[in-house]
């Protein structure tokens, strides 16, 4: 009960966003909104199966890409574009997390990395069809279907990918309360037991992989047509690690949190790129304050104090996810 | 009817032969032990059969079907259920949370994406179950590192009974408990089997656990069965007494 109110509450602000800010801010408001899917996708893997990728920038090039070219060449309208841009990246993912959850620890954050580099590397490759280090400029957001074109304004746009977000988060928060959640809940906790219990944990890792892959290229497929452009730095190493700390700052394990965490550090970063060059100093000494001090990260350190405030411990068990 | 049969289990560790050509059949509802001095091959003998790993050599048929080689997690669904030595639980969650995990896996739809919440209903139903079976009904909600050592190893044994097992293999359940503990232990175990119809094979290495629960007695030593009997003729044995002795001298 509670928790619906909080998110009718979030969705009716986020709905009022765009006639309480100038409208050259939307431009990074939504920005921050697919930062914040993006955060939350990988959320399933760190928060829900302590599985640390260091490759999940792969989710969101690929989901770029796809889009990308699935409007250059066939110039598909914008929502089917990001649905079938979405499957073609997750169908890929498919093999490749097969392999990487075959392993554990630092193996497998080790090849998420190594799948995300070679991804990299085949878009130099592949110059003809990925453009090389020029990337892709001049994606736009085709109208359609059914004569729908709110979407190719940059408010209708916004409402979009709020929506997109919105449903994300309905899906993660019935996976990870499902059945199958609470087995990875098991993995998190005790790998080895979670097997001995009856579990096919690769089956588990795997699946919760793919998931976590979809939800990234769901968010790296809405960024093309809103920016305009693809190019390799969304495949970049760096964005992997920026989106993992996006996920511990703001609270890993809660969905929520990584989508607060993704929203404050997008703000942040054009706050703080405006007023000086050396921003990533900001960025890292706000990372090194939270794992020292608030490992629960930013969701976690709001839940401790409605916890507190409300003093009601039985309620507690249930109150967060 | 046998309802565990295992012909010349064997288990190389490099060159270290840690079960020779183990032959063992347990009846079904029988409470059976298994004990022998440290390094005898009693924990060797339970992963072997519930598949944390392959034997080297010979075979192991549960309930007439052949298990040998098989997963761990695919054995469980033949009705084999087992406790480890080292406590093995999920720490961070809470008591009733780590019974519904074993559960839940018995049960179809265990893995459902979506939705499921008769699943997880059912998965709690019977936790709940257990925890009554082991009177542990008081602390569901706490965090399951916050419990004593003793109530840690009640909570491993309510996890394997939670899949409605056949055969349940218990390692070292009174390992590291106080003598009041590993009394109170006992009465529960035995309380729990005096239905009859589940099977228990027991490692155990305090003696008045063994002799008051079970009702026949392997001997491991060195990786070989050398006494098998009720436990008159196994405290008897003049082999067993040499080989605890002289088990306990070479360590």
């Amino acid at each position: 009960m509670r928790f619906w109110l909080l998110l009718g509450t979030a969705i009716l602000f986020s709905i009022c966003i765009p006639f309480m800010v100038p409208y050259y801010a939307m431009t990074i408001v939504i920005a921050a909104l697919i930062w914040g899917l993006f955060a939350m996708s990988l959320d399933l893997l760190v928060g829900y199966t302590r599985l640390y990728s260091f490759g999940h920038v792969a989710s969101y090039g690929l989901g770029a890409y796809s889009s990308a070219l699935l409007i250059l060449h066939f110039d598909i309208p914008v929502p089917i574009t990001i649905f079938l841009a979405t499957g073609i990246a997750t169908l890929i993912a498919v093999p490749i997390t097969w392999i990487c959850t075959r392993t554990h620890g630092v193996s497998f954050a080790m090849l998420t990395l190594a799948f995300a580099q070679l991804g990299y590397a085949m878009l130099f490759r592949f110059k003809e069809f990925t453009g090389g280090s020029n990337g892709l400029p001049g994606i736009t957001r085709p109208a359609g279907p059914f004569g729908l074109d709110f979407f190719q304004s940059k408010i209708g746009y916004y409402y979009m990918v709020l929506a997109f977000l919105i449903a994300s988060f309905l899906i993660c928060r019935n996976i990870v309360n499902s059945p199958f959640g609470k087995v990875l809940s098991g993995i998190r906790e005790n790998e080895m037991k979670t097997q001995a219990l009856g579990y096919n944990v690769r089956n588990y890792k795997w699946f919760v992989a793919i998931m976590s892959y979809m939800f990234g290229s769901l968010s790296g497929a809405l960024f093309t047509p809103y920016a305009g452009f693809a190019s390799p730095e969304l495949f970049f190493w760096l964005i992997s690690g920026t989106v993992l700390i996006m996920v511990i700052v703001g609270g890993s394990g809660t969905l929520i949190g990584p989508i607060i965490g993704g929203i404050f550090f997008i703000l942040l970063e054009h706050e703080l790129s405006e007023i000086t060059q050396l921003w990533p100093l900001a960025f890292g000494t706000v990372f090194i304050m939270f794992v020292l001090f608030f490992p629960q990260g930013i969701w976690g350190i709001f839940t401790t104090i409605s916890k507190k405030s409300k003093s009601n411990p039985s309620e507690s068990g249930h109150a967060h996810s | 009817m046998h309802i565990l049969e295992c012909q010349k289990l064997t288990k190389h560790f490099g060159a270290l032969e840690a079960l020779s050509d183990v032959d063992m059949k347990v009846r079904k509802g029988e409470v059976r032990a298994v004990i022998g001095p440290n390094g005898a091959g009693k924990s060797t003998l339970f992963n072997a059969i519930n598949g944390v790993f392959p034997a080297t050599r010979g075979k192991c048929f549960f309930n007439g079907k052949d298990i040998t080689g098989m997963m761990m997690q695919d054995i469980v669904k033949f009705g084999i259920s087992r406790t480890f030595q080292l406590t093995n639980l999920f720490p961070e969650l809470s008591v009733i949370e780590n019974i519904s995990i074993a559960s839940q896996a018995k049960l179809k739809g265990a893995w459902l994406p979506l939705g499921g919440s008769s699943v997880l209903a059912e998965a709690k139903h019977k936790a709940e179950l257990a925890l009554e079976k082991l009177k542990l009904t008081d602390l569901a909600y706490l965090p399951s590192n916050t419990l004593s050592h003793g109530d840690q190893r009640l909570l491993e044994i309510a996890m394997a009974i939670s899949q409605d097992p056949l055969l349940l293999m218990l390692d070292e359940p009174t390992q590291g408990l106080s003598v009041e503990e590993t009394q109170s232990t006992v009465d529960i175990l035995k309380d729990l089997l005096s239905s009859g119809d589940l099977t228990v094979i027991l490692v155990e290495h305090d003696m008045e656990v063994v002799f008051n629960l079970a009702e026949r007695i392997s001997v491991l030593h060195q990786g070989r069965i050398i006494a098998d009997g009720d436990p008159e003729e196994v405290k008897a044995s003049k082999v067993v007494q040499d080989a605890y002795l002289g088990g306990f001298e070479d360590a």
